[in-house]
């Protein structure tokens, strides 16, 4: 029998949510914020990732590839054409997308560690690509995004607040996506691709069209961070836009969080992003490795005590809670 | 020109010899225990710090360090094995190779806290003579490397072939399950893999120390390529890996030699894709040889 | 393995899982206004803030800028501090950017909106400066920077640079290629990213001019295994002499190589890895003669001297360019704070465009005079050329500020 929540149920959807849309207003600094843009951008880019990663079990950790795509895409539609990162960012999307094609093409004959290693190989092809490429997309030195002060229209805020409730928007897209696609049809054959390919072929799934399928969806959303992140950060460059840290971060999130869960990339990433900034205002003064090895004794204890993420932790302890009130749930269990 | 053709291919041979005692371990771990080591370059990085204290506290030359070098690792490997994968064997690629990269990253970073980011080198009388023949110039240090690189790399064949450990390890790495019916402990087998992959990895810093600097790092350097040779060369194919990881830094030296001095890893990369895209399973398809 | 399997079909509860969202959230938010709230600034002194990468690729370099940071805010306190705030203290904010762009993104951010900066300096890396000077911009705060990307001179009125500019390394290389030989043949061999790639266009554009002919002209990725192959093309390009762009760790690699082939070639190594002593603690003798051009040099001028003997007391190496550059950065920022009499980032980013010093510690840089125009540029900016002479730099170029004679090898 599954617990309910208590009534009335309106506050518990009502106040997490109401907590989340204002915080950047409540927020005591703008370093706050910014830890918060953030802790959205990367579990977005998580979620992103889970698709492929989590639910298809495909474990890419070439993501940055269309990190950068989208990255530069709206870089150099901004800069040489003028056209505003807003349609930049779609556009970048899609070029993931249709980049994906190859990408998968290649890469989905192979399976487990040999899929993770020719992932890694696009990405670095791609920087070394980008790092010739002088003469439209600034090659090594990379280029900083034009100061235009405040121009919502072109995707540049003075209010740090904006750049919050657009990774937010981004991850409530996400998260709709995976939960869209979770309860349909294609969430079904993508988790059975995932246990075993090989049954599912052989039941009749076309497994090659759902990873293809799955690829291009988690390329878009890949690609839309791109953009964002470069119009944060107010500069590109290869090393950057196709960095293997990104392609790491979007796997290390959701695995400490949960693989193939929903929420799991975003409880990854408040937990990784929660630790480290911590650590950086504590150590501010650069104790060299002390973060890193932190990060990764955390990672090392999430896979021999949890590998199925934390987000089962947390449903479990909230199991405990709830049921710990027999006498009250029979009253309420009312349907 | 054709001077500077053998050079390049001497050049590349060279190089090749390290990246082989390196890949060697990754595809001797991946072929046994199924797991990609992610972190097999920080354990190269570990022997080059062992020889440069060895070296720098004891005045002892680092060739001779592979004596200390070794065996250490080979017990850290053993440690490895017992102590941490053996807990994640069952549970599935991604944790498998997230607990490698978690090693990778914690032995970084511990490496950054106790040694700093400080490169240390060490010289030694040979590290920058280099012998004429014709005119092509072969560093000692290098030469001697590959050397030791090949000597290892055929003990190490004719232990996989001729003993029975190694035929053992063999057995576990084609069917695990068979392989254990037949009566082979399959955690002893797997504890022998890892040691002897770390072995080789710390035999790979020892020899790299008299013409290489050593900093918390360095392993990342060397881990791409000798993944790339392990794809090449077939995952698991110990022989493979030897033969790729000589390829590679051929056409590496190649690359840089005649399309471009950044193109080394492009090419490199292209002949992975390749590989992938017309024999996936590497040049040398099937199992361990 | 069962039981998140099972997780992926059954539908979600969707409430429970806001409650977890939002206790992350909240807990976020616990943690960041925590953090924050242990840092107390005071009212009285003045804070500057000091941005470096002492962890990651660039750490070598980042610890020894925080080391003579500290050390010059040291002085300036020990000197009586700001005298126009009543002797106000710097209070110098170091944080590590972790040689990474989204970390100098947040950390300019935090630094300046949690310490009331009056103004900053750092990053060291061309990238993480660019990014950095893109932040104070739009917050309004100051930048001081000894780091050479043009682009960093580009549509900006608050980053400030006092010392030489990328394509003014590449002129001197190019001018002290003709100290060494009449009739110089160069290969340029660069590290494929920001650093390389500028330097080395300012070298293929200038040498026309400078009557210096480029046989080889080659990027090379970062983080070689193996120089060989790349000093076999050097070799065959019959250049007499080389400039490589490099940071340290290549650089060892390729003086190596070189004398492992025997190859008998000038070498020019620029600025960067190639200027600070643990070049020469990891070649050795490899180092002796070759030349170097740096923007700051601990013989310039008695006071750099004093800065050097004193930061060698305490550090047991030299001063090297980019650490003793920015002692002087930190002085300038001294004088515009003593000129404006505020702490308020702007009166001290007004102060800094009006700076014009030609004595004191604010002024220790080749040519000794400071004054900068409307583009951020020190109008008087020019580097000097170096040698390594016996385990140390020497100023060797130009002719008038050479501070040791040119080592003939």
């Amino acid at each position: 029998m599954k617990a309910k929540l208590p009534r009335p149920r309106w506050l518990w959807l009502g106040a997490p949510a109401a907590i989340v849309l204002v915080l950047p207003l409540v927020a005591s600094s703008a370093f706050a914020i910014d830890i918060f843009v953030r802790v959205l951008l990367f579990a977005f880019i998580g979620v992103a990732w889970n698709l492929m990663g989590g639910y298809a079990k495909q474990l890419s950790l070439g993501h940055a590839a269309y990190f950068g795509l989208g990255a530069y895409t709206s870089t150099i539609l901004l800069i040489r054409f003028g056209v505003s990162p807003w349609i930049g960012m779609l556009a970048g999307g899609v070029v993931a997308m249709l980049a994906s094609l190859p990408i998968g093409a290649l890469c989905f004959r192979l399976r487990g560690p040999y899929f993770a290693i020719a992932t890694i190989a696009t990405a670095q092809v791609l920087m070394l690509l980008f790092l010739k490429f002088r003469d439209f997309a600034w090659g090594a030195e990379g280029t900083t995004m034009p100061n235009l002060g405040n121009a919502p229209l072109m995707m540049q805020f003075d209010a740090k607040a904006a750049y919050y409730y657009i990774a937010l928007a981004l991850l409530a897209i996400g998260l709709v996506i995976t939960y869209r696609i979770e309860r349909s049809w294609m969430g079904y054959y993508l988790v059975a691709v995932g246990e075993d390919e090989d049954a599912a072929e052989a039941i009749g799934v076309d497994t090659l069209r759902i990873k293809r399928h799955i690829y291009m969806i988690s390329a878009f959303l890949t690609a839309l961070a791109g953009t964002f992140y470069v119009q944060y950060i107010y500069f590109i460059d290869p090393n950057t836009a196709f960095s293997f840290n990104v392609s790491v971060e979007a796997a290390l999130v959701s695995i400490v969080g949960g693989i193939g869960t929903l929420w799991g990339p975003v409880v990854g990433t408040v937990l990784l992003e929660a630790t480290s900034a911590l650590l950086q205002s504590w150590l501010g003064s650069g104790h060299g490795g002390v973060q890193l090895t932190v990060y990764a004794l955390i990672l090392i204890a999430v896979i021999l005590w949890r590998p199925s993420g934390l987000v089962g932790v947390l449903t479990d302890a909230y199991a405990c809670v709830v049921q710990a009130r027999p006498a009250k749930k029979e009253a309420l269990l009312d349907g | 020109m054709l001077e500077t053709l053998a050079q390049a291919v001497v050049n590349g041979l060279l190089i090749g010899g390290i990246y082989a005692l390196v890949s060697i371990g990754v595809t001797l771990i991946f072929g046994v225990v199924k797991i990609v080591n992610f972190a097999q370059g920080e354990f190269v990085m570990i022997g080059m710090y062992i020889s440069f204290f060895l070296a720098t506290r004891f005045g002892i030359d680092p060739l001779l360090s592979l004596f200390i070098s070794m065996p250490v690792l080979f017990v850290v490997g053993v440690l490895l094995q017992h102590f941490l994968i053996r807990r994640v064997l069952a549970l599935g690629d991604m944790p498998q190779i997230f607990l490698t990269f978690a090693l990778s990253l914690l032995l970084v970073n511990v490496a950054l806290l106790l040694f700093t980011a400080d490169y240390r080198t060490v010289e030694t009388s040979y590290s920058e003579t280099a012998i004429h023949l014709g005119g092509i110039y072969v560093p000692v240090a290098k030469l001697i490397a590959f050397v030791v690189a090949m000597a290892l790399s055929g003990t190490l064949w004719v232990f996989l072939h001729s003993t029975d450990l190694g035929k053992a390890m063999r057995a576990a790495a084609q069917n695990r399950d068979v392989a254990m019916l037949m009566g082979i402990n399959p955690d002893r087998v797997f504890c022998v893999a890892v040691g002897v992959a770390l072995a080789l990895a710390g035999a790979a810093g020892s020899l790299l120390m008299p013409f290489y600097p050593a900093y918390p790092m360095v392993g990342q350097v060397f881990v791409l390529m000798a993944f790339v040779a392990v794809v090449l060369g077939t995952l698991g194919n110990v022989t493979g890996a030897l033969i790729a990881s000589l390829m590679m830094g051929v056409a590496e030296s190649l690359g840089i030699q005649f399309v471009g001095a950044d193109s080394g890893l492009i090419v490199v990369f292209l002949m992975l894709l390749l590989t992938l895209a017309l024999r996936p399973s590497g040049l040398f398809g099937g199992w361990t040889r | 393995m069962a039981k998140f399997q099972g997780k992926a079909s059954i539908g979600r509860q969707g409430r429970r899982d806001f409650l977890k969202k939002s206790a992350g959230a909240a807990l976020t938010g616990a943690f960041a206004t925590f953090g924050i709230l242990r840092k107390s600034s005071a009212a009285e002194p003045v804070n500057i803030g000091g941005l470096y990468p002492v962890t990651g690729s660039f750490a070598q370099i980042g610890q020894g800028c925080v080391n003579a940071a500290k050390l010059a805010v040291q002085m300036v306190n020990n000197a009586g501090g700001i005298k126009s705030l009543g002797g106000a203290k710097l209070n110098l904010i170091i944080s590590d950017v972790q040689s990474d762009p989204t970390v100098t993104r947040t950390e300019t951010d935090r630094l300046i909106s949690g310490y009331k900066l009056s103004a900053i300096h750092g990053c060291f890396a061309s990238a993480l400066t660019l990014i950095a000077s893109e932040v104070a911009e739009r917050a309004k705060v100051p930048l001081l920077t000894g780091s050479s990307t043009d682009q960093l001179n580009k549509d900006r009125h608050y980053t400030f640079t006092p010392f030489a500019r990328a394509s003014q390394f590449a002129l001197a290389q190019l001018q002290m290629a003709k100290l060494v030989s009449d009739k110089p043949k160069v290969a340029v061999i660069f590290e494929n990213t920001a650093f390389g790639t500028s330097t080395s266009n300012g070298l293929r554009e200038q040498a026309p001019g400078e009557g210096v002919e480029i046989v080889m002209f080659e990027p090379y990725s970062a983080g070689l295994t193996d120089a060989s192959p790349l000093i076999n093309k050097v070799k065959a390009s019959g250049a007499n002499m080389l400039f490589p762009v490099s940071y340290l760790n290549d650089l060892i690699l390729i003086i190596r190589a070189i004398k492992q082939v025997d190859l008998k070639i000038a070498i020019n190594g620029g600025s960067g890895g190639f200027v600070i002593p643990d070049f020469y603690k990891n070649v050795g003798g490899l180092a002796e003669g070759l030349l170097g051009v740096a923007h700051w040099n601990h013989d310039i001028d008695a006071d750099a001297q004093k800065v050097n003997a004193a930061y060698q007391k305490q550090y047991g190496e030299f001063l090297f360019e980019y650490a003793g550059g920015l002692v002087a950065q930190t002085f300038m920022i001294a004088d515009a704070l003593e000129r404006a009499a505020s702490t308020d980032p702007q009166k001290v980013r007004d102060a800094i465009a009006s700076l014009d010093v030609s004595k004191g510690y604010a002024a220790m840089c080749p040519g000794g005079k400071v004054k900068f125009g409307p583009d951020g540029k020190n109008i008087y900016a020019h580097p000097v050329g170096v040698q390594w002479q016996r385990g140390d730099l020497a100023t060797v170029f130009p002719k008038e500020e050479a501070r040791a004679a040119l080592l003939k090898i």
